[in-house]
């Protein structure tokens, strides 16, 4: 069984620091790590490694992006391909140079993305992907498991429920399902000394150069405004609405 | 000229940063309460491959070198120092002898064991009579057909009351002394789970620190070795052990690196939070002085440590620079711990405050593995060297 | 890669239907009134796709907020959201129809078809929107998110794109002022589903807990301290909140919590979404635990507590009473 998981980095946050007021985001210290949901994905997909199954960890991004993969390795892919670009991606296109890279790859039988990012959280990326390669897409998963060709997930709705489909399929494993494990540090020294990175190019797939054009792009940051320190609330009502309005609540 | 840390070194200390921060800083404050030394994160430590940091990968360990176990005493030293002392004792001292002076069979049989955390390791050197002045013990081992029978005790033995492994130094020829007679053992203190015949280790001390890092007598009495067990040459292991030493005191060098740099990031940021006379502690120039000097001595001591973890995998002498860094990293690190506490006013006298408990486990680090007033006459010694002055008989 | 076309140029704005107990859900209302503030400056028709099951009586409470048009898909199929079956009906409607702006809730149905359909028609798509507006110049959206929860916010833009999907989240336009006197059409449309097959079926809740998340990981804490006055009503709000209990120091004294969910300088660090102090005074030694909460609120029954001048919402009220209150409103 061949698995891939498909990963992304983000910019650790703990380096860094909002000042609103400025209206700056100031990188303290520039660390990368992989995205939480990302890391629960390759938990997932490394408990199907005793049944034989062969994990490929795939990226998108610039040079810097090499650790990540090598980090997946060390959390037990299997191997790890690099797609090349330094240029801002949007999902469409993402999606678009993920589902090329799976068909290259061939005869995958499950792609393993992370739900949300901490980052941006849009989980554009699973469905997208889905779409793309034309297979059922399960999103916020906690479990999988998998009997024959089909998978059985486990998915957060306002409780769980248990769905069925059939293999290959797109699933988005939440970042709560991850369980804290951590990489064995034996693979993570094999993955710089003995394994290498696979570096594939966006221009490798034969894409259009408007299947490689993003569609929603960033044009500039803003921020909330400052922090009111000491605002005084009546009472638990008006504390609601304040919730609310902060959309503290609106997840629910 | 290059500062940079490889790229498996950078990625070792950032899974080394990660594993101390979720499992060791969690368990550290209640096990120094207790004195029940975590044993689950050692063995969680070892399954992840992390103990053997310095040993070469046919052994079972990482490979990665003195460096290698630098950064992973580093990345302990900042978040608690009785664990960073048992894995010390057990990563770096505790097996280092069995690397350096035994034989392909014998590294073969213990050295994976040792890495993967199924075994701990312990050092055992120190005797009753013999601290600073490591070369009059008294530890008896006897020839016996292939075997050598040990009687005798040590003291002060870090990982005494846990290890399965011991390095051990021993006199076989009484007439020679240390220097000469004293020959280096690997024993197995414990069979299928149980002390071995011969061997009881003491209670476990009660000390002003290092609560959950066990130390303790070890007693030995009619205790059989066999002969392939001896690291190095019969007659110099005392050799064995010195090398051993030097090695310790550059990787310990790196635990009080993190101790102090724990205790200058920990003190910047209560300085910037806490508030007197309507201002941050840390718009106070006496305060912003503390921060100053603790930032140079740890900036001082980094270079030094890796400085010397470099020459070591480089094959190059280090036995002045492993004194160095043993020496002005224990100084160092109590200084920086003694001004975070007086940044912290009461609250760094605290029993609930990882800071009163930094300061009474750091204070060791300037009395164990060969006090500092010892380091002062070895560098002294080396320095003398250099001019072609001997200063010791 | 194969995409499908619309038929026509784009134009008009969309807002795909929810509902929810066979009522539509507030956030529809929401878009829809959204919608027809930017369609009357753009000279566009504000169009509602509304799917399920005997949901045809609800289209005409979508005129009153704003809609021109309401197509109804209503098919017993579609009783349960299924996401091959809601795509492909949309996918057939919007081929057919050429919507130029589609608006979808950002909820788990959104974040299930929207990106599906952006990618199956190559559109732009802004999601979880928090603020949007159609620009006007360059014909496209554009939309806030949040980054790394809301600690600053990407203005993004779809410009590019011959069509521009968003989802969005709550409170984004505000309640909307219904017209009771507007009017509109609805359309019935056929699909036939029975082409449609879904692939993945639902087995079924199931009892499932999630690995034990670790205080410092926590997304929302209520924490205790002396003054809390009555520790179980703390201990239900945090369950009603899904948020880990924990404390300050003082607490262990009194019983409330273990040591090892102490929050501040002698305990755990945290940096919570929500952070509830209630009754904690707010030492130097706590706050330095929670200083990195995204939103803090504290309770206390006296003015002069520094954690009150460290919360966004400061309460000077009896803790336990606030939060009895506070369950009441998230109970309702």
């Amino acid at each position: 069984m061949r698995i891939i998981v498909c990963i992304k980095q983000i910019l650790d946050p703990r380096g860094l620091t909002v000042n609103r007021k400025a209206e700056k985001v100031f990188v303290n210290r520039e660390e990368y790590l992989i995205d939480p949901a990302s890391k629960a994905a390759l938990e997932a997909a490394e408990s199907f490694k005793g049944a034989n199954a062969e994990v490929i960890a795939i990226s998108i991004g610039p040079a810097r992006v090499d650790e990540a993969l090598r980090e997946a390795m060390a959390r037990g892919a299997d191997r790890s391909i690099l797609i090349r670009s330094d240029e801002p991606l949007d999902a469409f296109v993402v999606a678009n140079l993920l589902a090329a890279a799976i068909d290259k790859i061939g005869d995958v039988d499950l792609v393993l993305c992370g739900d949300r990012s901490l980052d941006t959280a849009c989980g554009e990326v699973a469905p997208r992907l889905a779409e793309a390669l034309n297979l059922p897409s399960i999103l916020n998963a906690a479990k999988i498991e998998i009997k024959e060709d089909s998978l059985t997930a486990t998915v957060r709705q306002s409780g769980f429920l248990n769905v069925e489909s059939k293999l290959p399929a797109v699933v988005a494993i939440m970042a709560e399902a991850f369980t804290g494990k951590h990489a064995s540090a034996w693979r993570l020294i094999d993955a710089y000394k003995k394994w290498s990175v696979e570096t594939w190019s966006t221009s490798d797939f034969g894409l259009s150069a408007e299947d490689l054009h993003p569609l929603a792009t960033k044009k500039e940051v803003a921020f909330p405004p400052e922090r009111q320190f000491g605002t005084q609330v009546k009472n638990a009502k008006e504390l609601m609405m304040m919730l609310k309005r902060e959309r503290i609540m609106s997840n629910e | 000229m290059d500062f940079e840390l490889s790229r498996e070194h950078e990625a070792f200390r950032k899974l080394m940063r990660e594993f101390a921060e979720e499992e060791v800083c969690p368990v550290a404050r209640k096990a120094d309460r207790t004195g029940e030394p975590a044993l689950d994160v050692i063995r969680k430590a070892g399954e992840i491959g992390l103990l053997g940091a310095a040993y070469p990968r046919e052994y079972g360990g990482l490979g990665l070198g003195e460096t290698g176990l630098c950064v992973l005493m580093e990345e302990l030293g900042k978040i608690d120092t009785s664990f960073t002392t048992m894995i010390g004792a057990h990563s770096g001292i505790g097996t280092a002898p069995i690397y350096l002076g035994g034989s392909q069979a014998i590294k073969e049989k213990y050295l994976p064991d040792l890495c993967s955390g199924k075994k701990i390791a312990a050092f055992a050197l120190t005797e009753p009579q013999a601290g600073s002045d490591a070369a009059s013990i008294k530890l008896r081992a006897t020839r016996e057909g292939d075997s050598y029978i040990l009687d005798g005790s040590k003291m002060w033995i870090t990982n005494g009351p846990i290890a399965n492994v011991m390095s051990i130094l021993a006199i076989t020829d009484p007439a020679l002394g240390a220097r000469g007679g004293a020959t280096a053992f690997v024993i197995d203190t414990r069979q299928n789970g149980s002390l071995a015949d011969g061997f009881t280790p003491g209670k476990p001390e009660h000390k002003m620190g290092l609560h959950s890092s066990p130390t303790s007598t070890l007693n030995f009495d009619n205790f059989r070795v066999p002969r392939e067990n001896i690291l190095g040459q019969e007659g110099l292991g005392f050799v064995v052990m010195m090398q051993t030493l030097d090695l310790g005191r550059v990787s310990l060098g790196a635990a009080t690196l993190g101790g102090a740099q724990a205790a200058l990031q920990q003190s910047m940021e209560y300085a910037a939070l806490r508030e007197q006379f309507g201002r941050p502690l840390a718009h106070n120039q006496s305060i912003q002085f503390m921060i100053a000097d603790m930032a140079a001595e740890v900036e001082a001591l980094r270079s030094l440590v890796y400085r010397t973890a470099w020459l070591v995998d480089s094959g190059k002498p280090f036995t002045k620079e492993a004194g160095i860094c043993k020496l002005l990293g224990s100084e160092i690190a109590s200084r920086c711990i003694d001004r975070a506490v007086q940044i912290h006013g009461a609250l760094g006298y605290s029993r609930d405050f990882h800071i009163e408990r930094g300061y009474r486990d750091g204070r060791i680090t300037e009395i164990f593995e060969g006090t500092n007033e010892i380091q002062r006459i070895l560098i002294a010694e080396q320095m003398f060297r250099e001019v072609g002055v001997k200063i010791r008989p | 890669m194969t995409r499908l076309t619309f038929s026509d140029a784009p134009h008009d704005i969309w807002i795909v239907a929810e509902t929810i107990d066979g009522q539509l859900t507030p956030l529809t209302k929401e878009l829809t009134y959204g919608a027809r503030m930017s369609a009357d400056m753009m000279g566009f028709y504000v169009k509602v796709a509304l799917l399920g099951s005997n949901v045809s009586e609800l289209a005409a409470e979508l005129f009153p907020v704003g809609a021109d048009r309401v197509y109804v898909i209503d098919d017993a199929r579609l009783k349960d959201f299924s996401s091959d079956m809601w795509t492909q009906a949309l996918s057939d409607l919007f081929a057919a129809q050429s919507p130029e702006f589609v608006l979808f809730g950002a909820t788990s149905i959104g974040a299930a078809i929207a990106p599906r359909l952006a990618q199956r028609f190559g559109a732009g798509l802004i999601s979880n929107c928090i603020s949007l507006k159609i620009d006007d110049f360059d014909r496209c959206f554009i939309g806030r998110r949040n980054v790394y929860g809301d600690e600053y916010y990407e203005v993004m833009s779809t410009a590019g794109s011959k069509s521009h999907f968003a989802t969005v989240l709550p409170d984004t336009f505000g309640e909307p002022y219904p017209d009771a006197s507007r009017s509109g059409e609805v359309e019935n449309i056929e699909v036939d589903l029975n082409q449609i097959v879904e692939r993945v079926k639902s087995l079924g809740s199931t009892p499932y807990e999630l690995p034990h998340k670790k205080l410092k990981q926590a997304r929302r804490i209520v924490s205790v301290g002396r003054q809390v006055g009555d520790v179980e009503v703390a201990k239900s709000l945090a369950q009603s909140l899904r948020a880990e209990f924990a404390g300050a120091r003082e607490s262990i004294d009194e019983g409330y919590i273990d040591e090892d969910r102490v929050i501040g300088i002698t305990g755990e660090r945290v940096a919570p979404e929500l952070y509830i102090a209630l009754g904690i005074r707010g030492d130097t030694q706590h706050l330095f635990g929670m200083k990195d909460a995204r939103y803090v609120v504290a309770v206390y029954p006296e003015s002069d507590a520094p954690m009150l001048k460290h919360a966004d919402a400061a309460i000077v009220d009896d803790p336990a009473k606030v939060a009895k209150e506070l369950m009441q409103l998230l109970h309702k």
